[in-house]
C-alpha cells in the first residue's frame, strides 16, 4: 500500500502536466486559436474590410488560410444581480457572425449555459459573457448588462473564447476574473455600441501549416506598417497571447512543482519498503542458515526472499493504479473548477504511471535484495544460532547517561526508538519525507498570503478605501475629465498619475520592464514612501527590484521611458538618481513626482487618478457614480490586485487539500508499518508486560508513546528538509518562474500544526490499527517462544 | 455448608495454621481440535498454602506449564474453580484476571524475558511500578537485586549479564512486585548447574521468607528441594507429596 500510495500520488501529478497539456491542445484547437493576431494601437480604427485588404500586398498572401475581422473596445460593465452591485472593467469582443462564423477566436458555450452567437445575432443587443467571470460571481445565462455610456444587452449564454481561457491583468496579475468582464458579441452589435459604424480594430489568421510563423509576422508587421491605415499595429503570435502563454508556460512550472513533491513522496514510501523488506528477510534469517547448513546454493537461498521482494513491487504497482485513479479523480474537479477549459481530458496517464511503478517495482526488489545479500554471506552457524532478536538494543545504552525519564517504565518507548536505529531511521525518514512536502507545500501558500498582506498595508496605508479611476486616454489633470471625476459627489479628494511603461536596468545588466507612475509624492492621496524629497530628481524603486540591479538610495538607474513627441510618445533612455527604495514585494512599480514630468515632455498629463471616497460614501459608490461618465474606463478598489493573487492562491488550495490526504495516509501507513513490525519482534516483551498484570490499554500508551518518538523524529526532520525546499522553491524556482514578484519566506504556525497533527498525532494513533492482535495475543504461547 | 475457599486440612503439604494460597478444584483445560477436545490438564484437585515450596515435575507435554499459566491466571480452565489469594478467578474478566496478575502473582521464566533495553535496576524497577507502587520504587528495586546478589551489577543491561545473573534479575524482578505467589517455569532450564543451584537457592530463601513459591521444572533433582512434589503426566496429577528421593539441599543436587 505504501509503494502504492507513492507511485499512485507520483503518476497522478505528474500526469496532471500531460492533462493539461493535451487539454490545452484540444481547447485551443476547438475555438480556433488565432496563429496571428494584427493588433490597432487603442483608440485607432480602420474602415471593416481595409485590414483584409492589406494582406494582399504580403509577399505570399497564400500563405494565410483564413482571416476575419473584429472591433475590440474596454469598456466598464456593470452586471449587478439583484442580489450584489457587480461594476468592473471588461472588454466587448465584436466578432463576425454573419456567415456562421467566427471561424476563429470562435466562443463555446456548454449545453447547459445558453447558446453560441448565430447570424440571426448581428447587430442584435445580445450578448455572450466570459465563463471565468460568470463563474465567479455566480451570474446566469440569461441575465443582462449594462456598459459605460449606457448600453444594455442581454445576455443568451456563457461562453469561453480562447483569449480568456485564464483572465490575467495587465500587470500579469493571475486568476483576474474577479475584475474583468468579457462580453461576445455580434461585430455590427459591438460597432453601434461604440458608435462607430463600419469599423474594425483587429485581426486574427490562421496560416499554413508549413509556415515559418516568424518569418510571416514581420512580413504581416511590414505590410501594415508599410499601408497608410495608420492603426499603428502589433502583430502577435498565439504564444504572445497572455492566457495561451501562461496556460502552456504554467505546466511546465507546475511539473517543476509536481516532480520534487512526487519525487518526495516516493522517497517516503522506498523508505517503508526498506523497512520492511528488512524485516521480513531477518525473520528468515535461520531457514537461510539452515540452507547454508545443508549446502544449499546462496543463489538458491536468495531466490526465495527475492520472490518475495518481486511480489510486493508487482502488488504495490497493480495497487498505485488504484491509488492513482482516485488521485485523478479527486484532482480532476479541483483542475476543472480552477483551470475552466471547454474541453477537459483527465485521463489516467500511463506514462508517469509506468516511470512512477518502474521505481515503485525497483525499490522493495533493491530493498530486499541488500539484506538477502547479508544474511547469504553468514556462515552457518551464526545464521542457525538461537539468539532473540529482541535483545538487540542498538544505541539504546545512551539512556544510561540520561536522568530522565527517572521512570523505568516511562524510559522504555525510548529505549526502543533507540533499539533499532537503522529501522527508526527509516521510519523517521519516510515519516519525514511525507511532513517535508507538507510544509513546503503549505509554506508556499503560507509565503503568498504573507507577501499579499504585506503589499496590502502597502497599498491600503492612509486610505484603505482608496480607488483607482483609470481614463481612456492621457488627458491634461485640469481638464474637463479630471474636473468631472472630482466633482462627483462620492468623490472625496483626487490626485492625477500618469501611468507609463518602462525598462529599468544598471550597466550591463539585463534589466526589466517596469510600469512607470508619476504621482504627487509630498501630498497626494497615496505615496509608496515617506520621507522622499519629492522635488530632488530621481525616482523611487521597490525592494526587490534595488535587490535585483544591486542598487541603493543615490545610485543611479537607466530609465527606458516614453517622452512626449508632438502628439504621440517616442522613447529615450535616461540615467536617474534612486531617491527611495520601497517595500512593495513587485519589482514592477517606479515612482516619480510629477514636478519633474516636464523632462518626460509630459508637463500636467494623466491617465489615471487615486481617489478617496467622500465621507460617508464608499467605492460601490464611486464605481456607480463614475460609470456612465464618458471618459473613464475602470474604477478598481486599490484593494484588488491583492484580491486577485489571494483568490489565485485559494483556487491553488484544493490541489493541496488532496495532496495533504495522501501524505497523512502514507505517514500513518509508514508508522503502522514500523508499529506492525515491532509488534511483532516485541511479542515476548509485551507477553511480559501482561504477565506483570499490565492492561492492554497501558500497552497501548507505550506503543503510541513510542510511535510519537518516530512521528517526532520524523517531524524534525521534515520540517527541517521541509524549510529547505521551501526556501529553495521560493528564492530559485519561483524567481524564474515569477520574477515580478519578492515573495516572503514565511511559514506560517498553521502548517507547523499540520505537519505535527500528520507527522506526530497521525503517526502515533497507528498502533491502533495493531489492537487487534494485541487483544488477540496467546500470551502464554508468547511467553514460552524461543526465537 | 462449607465455602469452597474453605482451607482442605486434608490436602499434602498442609501445614496447621497456614492459609490457603491457591486451590483448585476439578479443573480440566482442553482445546477443541476437529470434533475432538485434547486435554491439557484433566480433573485437577490441588491446594497449596502460603508459604509453600512446591514443585510441579513432570515430562513436556504432561501439562504442568498450563497448570502453571492457570494458577498464574495467564489462562482460565476450561472447567472447574480456581481460587487464588482468597479470589475465585473462574469466569474472570480480563481485566480482573490483569489486576490478580498484577497484585497477587509474579513470574520468572526459563528465558528470563527482561527487557533488553532497560538495565538490571530498571527492569526490577519497572515492575515495581506497574505493580502500582511508583514512590520509591527505585530503593525497592536495589533492594532486590542485593537479596539475589547483584547489587554491583545493577547498572548492566541484560546483554552484558550471564544467564545465571539474568535470571537472578527475573527473580529479583517478581520479588519487588511484593506479590505474595511466585510462580516459575523452567526457571533452570537455561542455566548452567552452577547458575542453577544459584537461582534454586535465591528461591528456597524467598519461600523461607513466607512467599509461596511454585516451580515447574522436568528435572528429578531439582525436586528435592521443594517442600512439597506434584507430578504430573498426561494432564492428571499422578502423585503429590514430599520428594520421593527425599529433600536435599541445594549444596547437595547434581545434574
Amino acid at each position: 500500500m505504501v509503494i502504492a500510495i507513492g507511485t499512485g500520488v507520483y503518476s497522478a501529478l505528474s500526469g496532471t502536466a500531460t492533462w493539461r497539456r493535451v487539454s490545452n491542445d484540444a481547447s485551443f484547437a476547438a475555438t480556433g486559436m488565432y496563429d496571428l493576431r494584427v493588433r490597432g494601437t487603442e483608440g485607432l480604427y480602420a474602415d471593416r474590410g481595409a485590414m483584409l485588404t492589406v494582406l494582399e500586398s504580403l509577399p505570399d498572401p497564400s500563405l494565410i488560410e483564413h482571416a476575419e475581422e473584429r472591433l475590440i473596445f474596454d469598456t466598464q460593465v456593470d452586471a449587478s444581480t439583484s442580489a450584489k452591485s457587480i461594476r468592473v472593467p471588461g472588454r466587448v469582443i465584436g466578432l463576425d457572425v454573419s456567415e456562421g462564423g467566427p471561424q476563429l477566436t470562435s466562443v463555446a458555450v456548454a449545453d447547459d449555459q445558453g447558446r453560441a452567437l448565430v447570424a440571426a445575432d448581428d447587430g442584435q443587443p445580445v450578448a455572450l459573457v466570459e465563463r471565468n467571470f460568470a463563474d465567479f460571481y455566480g451570474l446566469q445565462a440569461d441575465g443582462t448588462v449594462r456598459l459605460g455610456g449606457g448600453a444594455t444587452l442581454d445576455l443568451v449564454g456563457i461562453g469561453m473564447g480562447p483569449e480568456y481561457f485564464f483572465i490575467t491583468t495587465e500587470d500579469g496579475g493571475f486568476f483576474a476574473q474577479a475584475n474583468f468582464a468579457a462580453l461576445f458579441t455580434s461585430l455590427t452589435t459591438a460597432q453601434e455600441i461604440a458608435d462607430r459604424p463600419g469599423a474594425v480594430n483587429d485581426l486574427v489568421l490562421r496560416v499554413r501549416d508549413e509556415v515559418d510563423i516568424e518569418a510571416l509576422r514581420a512580413d504581416v508587421q511590414a505590410a501594415f506598417d508599410g499601408s497608410s491605415l495608420g492603426l499603428g499595429v502589433t502583430v502577435m503570435t498565439a504564444s504572445d497571447e497572455d492566457a495561451y502563454r501562461v496556460l502552456y508556460e504554467d505546466i511546465k512550472n507546475d511539473r517543476k512543482f509536481w516532480n520534487v513533491f512526487a519525487g518526495l513522496i516516493l522517497a517516503g514510501a522506498a523508505f517503508a519498503a526498506f523497512n520492511l523488506s528488512s524485516r521480513m528477510v531477518d525473520s528468515q534469517r535461520r531457514e537461510v542458515g539452515i540452507g547454508l547448513a545443508l549446502g544449499a546454493s546462496r543463489v538458491q537461498l536468495a531466490w526465495r526472499p527475492l520472490l518475495v521482494g518481486i511480489e510486493i513491487g508487482i502488488a504495490g504497482v497493480l495497487l498505485g493504479i488504484a491509488v492513482g485513479s482516485l488521485a485523478v479523480a479527486l484532482l480532476r474537479p479541483v483542475y476543472l473548477e480552477m483551470l475552466p477549459l471547454p474541453i477537459w481530458r483527465t485521463g489516467f496517464q500511463w506514462q508517469p504511471f509506468l516511470r512512477g511503478a518502474g521505481l515503485g517495482f525497483v525499490i522493495p526488489v533493491v530493498a530486499t535484495a541488500w539484506p538477502v545479500w547479508r544474511s547469504t554471506r553468514m556462515t552457518p552457524v551464526d545464521a542457525v544460532a538461537t539468539v532473540h532478536r529482541s535483545t538487540n538494543t542498538g544505541f539504546a545504552h545512551i539512556l544510561r547517561v540520561l536522568r530522565w525519564p527517572r521512570s523505568a517504565f516511562r524510559r522504555m518507548p525510548v529505549g526502543n526508538v533507540l533499539r533499532a536505529p537503522r529501522r527508526t531511521l527509516l521510519t523517521a525518514l519516510g515519516i519525514g519525507a511525507a511532513v517535508a512536502t507538507l510544509v513546503a507545500v503549505l509554506g508556499m501558500l503560507d509565503s503568498f498570503r504573507s507577501t499579499m498582506a504585506r503589499n496590502d498595508t502597502i497599498v491600503l496605508k492612509d486610505h484603505p478605501d482608496r480607488v483607482v479611476v483609470g481614463l481612456d486616454s492621457i488627458t491634461t489633470d485640469d481638464g474637463t475629465l479630471v474636473a468631472s471625476v472630482a466633482a462627483a459627489t462620492s468623490v472625496g479628494t483626487t490626485s492625477p498619475v500618469l501611468q507609463l511603461a518602462g525598462h529599468l536596468t544598471v550597466s550591463g545588466a539585463k534589466g526589466f520592464d517596469v510600469v512607470i507612475e508619476a504621482l504627487d509624492l509630498a501630498g497626494g492621496v497615496w505615496t509608496p514612501i515617506s520621507g522622499v524629497a519629492p522635488t530632488e530628481p530621481g525616482i523611487v524603486i521597490s525592494a526587490p527590484a534595488a535587490d535585483e540591479l544591486g542598487v541603493d538610495v543615490g545610485d543611479e538607474v537607466e530609465l527606458t521611458h516614453p517622452v512626449r513627441d508632438g502628439i504621440g510618445f517616442t522613447t529615450t533612455t535616461s540615467s536617474l538618481r534612486v531617491i527611495g527604495i520601497h517595500p512593495s514585494p513587485f519589482r514592477f512599480p517606479v515612482y516619480f513626482d510629477r514636478s519633474l514630468l516636464s523632462s518626460f515632455g509630459a508637463t500636467g498629463l494623466a491617465n489615471e487618478l487615486y481617489v478617496v471616497p467622500a465621507a460617508g460614501s464608499s467605492t460601490d459608490d464611486v464605481a456607480a457614480e463614475l460609470f456612465d461618465l464618458p471618459g473613464v474606463n475602470s474604477v478598481v478598489a486599490a484593494a484588488t490586485s491583492s484580491k486577485i493573487v489571494r483568490d489565485s492562491v485559494n483556487e491553488f488550495t484544493g490541489i493541496l487539500r488532496v495532496l495533504e490526504g495522501f501524505l497523512l495516509v502514507l505517514a500513518l501507513l509508514i508508522a503502522y508499518n514500523a508499529t506492525s513490525i515491532n509488534a511483532d519482534e516485541r511479542r515476548r516483551e509485551r507477553a511480559t508486560l501482561f504477565a506483570f498484570g499490565l492492561p492492554v490499554h497501558r500497552v497501548m500508551v507505550l506503543e503510541i508513546v513510542e510511535c510519537a518518538l518516530y512521528g517526532l523524529l520524523g517531524t524534525l526532520i521534515g520540517l527541517g528538509v521541509g524549510r529547505a525546499i521551501h526556501h529553495w522553491v521560493m528564492t530559485r524556482l519561483l524567481q524564474s518562474t515569477m520574477p515580478d514578484m519578492r515573495l516572503d519566506i514565511v511559514i506560517d504556525t498553521g502548517t507547523y500544526v499540520s505537519a505535527i497533527v500528520v507527522g506526530i498525532v497521525a503517526v502515533a494513533v497507528a498502533p491502533l490499527l495493531t489492537l487487534g492482535r494485541l487483544l488477540r495475543m496467546d500470551v502464554p504461547g508468547t511467553l514460552r517462544v524461543v526465537e | 455448608m462449607e465455602s469452597i475457599l474453605s482451607p482442605d486440612p486434608a490436602h499434602p503439604g498442609h501445614r496447621p495454621g497456614a492459609a490457603t494460597a491457591v486451590k483448585l478444584v476439578g479443573v480440566s483445560r482442553f482445546y477443541e481440535v476437529g470434533e475432538g477436545r485434547v486435554y491439557a490438564l484433566r480433573d485437577i484437585d490441588l491446594e497449596v498454602d502460603e508459604g509453600e515450596f512446591v514443585v510441579v515435575l513432570g515430562p513436556s507435554g504432561s501439562g504442568k506449564t498450563t497448570l502453571l499459566n492457570m494458577i498464574g491466571a495467564l489462562d482460565v480452565a476450561s472447567e472447574g474453580r480456581i481460587i487464588v489469594a482468597e479470589r475465585d478467578v473462574t469466569g474472570a474478566s480480563r481485566r480482573e484476571l490483569s489486576r490478580l496478575r498484577r497484585d497477587t502473582v509474579a513470574f520468572v521464566f526459563q528465558t528470563f524475558n527482561l527487557f533488553p533495553t532497560l538495565t538490571a535496576v530498571e527492569n526490577v524497577q519497572c515492575a515495581v511500578e506497574i505493580s502500582g507502587r511508583r514512590r520509591g520504587a527505585r530503593r525497592v528495586a536495589e533492594d532486590a537485586l542485593a537479596s539475589v546478589g547483584l547489587s554491583g551489577r545493577g547498572l548492566h543491561y541484560p546483554s552484558e549479564l550471564s544467564g545465571g545473573e539474568q535470571q537472578r534479575v527475573a527473580i529479583a524482578r517478581a520479588l519487588a512486585t511484593g506479590n505474595p505467589i511466585l510462580v516459575a517455569d523452567e526457571p533452570t532450564g537455561d542455566l548452567d548447574f552452577r547458575t542453577g543451584v544459584q537461582v534454586l537457592e535465591v528461591l528456597q530463601q524467598l519461600a523461607r521468607a513466607g512467599h509461596t513459591v511454585i516451580v515447574v521444572t522436568h528435572n528429578r533433582e531439582i525436586s528435592r528441594v521443594a517442600d512439597r512434589v506434584i507430578e504430573l503426566s498426561s494432564g492428571r496429577i499422578v502423585s503429590d507429596g514430599p520428594p520421593l528421593e527425599g529433600r536435599a539441599d541445594v549444596a547437595d543436587l547434581r545434574w
